[in-house]
């Protein structure tokens, strides 16, 4: 992504961006939190869920690498 | 306009810690008889802290890229900052499965911790720097409050494994 060139632009889009950020952190948080009567199937989703979000994590962090041309890590 | 950066970032910092303080705790949803809803299970509190720094950790990684894309991070500093991130990321992806039940935390108690406290200290590493050179006050406490919320279930984690034994 082109960084925008001016200070009010850039300021806005890193506003927007941290405003969804935390939105998606609310409804992650909440999905989660909200447990079944199935206790084996709320560890299992649990667990599926915490790595799905990892790897979401390291590819958000690799993309960005990979347009900065940095090496994987 | 510092004034102004100042304001946002404080609201923004309080909103994660609302969501980070609401979701301490996970709560069973009563089935279709709401008088039967058994107490949340240590191991299920756990899994739940668990999946918290997994979802901290995503917003982590996606603030340092919105820094990133918005300029007020350049490249070396974007890649001390990832490299951080993914330490603490690939600890925590090798430390989950460990966590699916205490028998299989008791065999790789020895595994567990080291991994916990490499989790805790790279957190504080990167907090203690001040996030490492990110101009935007707004861009720094959003990342900062992100990585300190990682830091605080990972300790959370452990307390409940010291009270069943793990560690």
């Amino acid at each position: 992504m082109a960084i925008p060139n001016t200070l009010f632009l850039r300021l806005t889009a890193l506003a927007t961006a941290l405003a969804a950020i935390t939105l998606e952190d609310i409804q992650a948080i909440q999905s989660e939190s909200a447990l079944g009567p199935d206790v084996a199937a709320n560890i299992q989703k649990l667990q599926s869920d915490s790595a799905k979000f990892d790897d979401e994590a390291i590819a958000v962090l690799n993309d960005q690498a990979t347009a900065d041309n940095l090496p994987s890590v | 306009m510092k004034r102004t950066a100042r304001i946002v970032s404080l609201v923004l910092l309080l909103i994660v810690c609302a969501a980070v303080l609401d979701g301490c705790a996970a709560k069973r949803i009563p089935n279709a008889d709401p008088s039967f809803a058994p107490p949340v299970t240590q191991w299920e509190q756990i899994n739940f802290d668990n999946a918290q720094v997994a979802i901290h950790s995503r917003a982590a990684a996606k603030a340092t890229v919105a820094a990133r894309q918005t300029g007020f991070i350049d490249v070396h500093q974007f890649d001390v900052l990832r490299r951080g991130e993914i330490k603490i990321i690939r600890a925590h992806k090798e430390l989950s499965p460990y966590l699916k039940d205490l028998q299989t935390a008791l065999a790789n108690k020895d595994k567990v911790k080291p991994l916990i406290s490499l989790i805790s200290e790279t957190a504080n590493n990167l907090v203690s720097s001040g996030v490492v050179g990110i101009k935007n006050p707004e861009s720094q406490s959003a990342v900062k409050a992100e990585i300190i919320a990682v830091q605080s279930f990972a300790n959370g984690i452990a307390e409940i494994l010291r009270t069943q034994g793990v560690l």
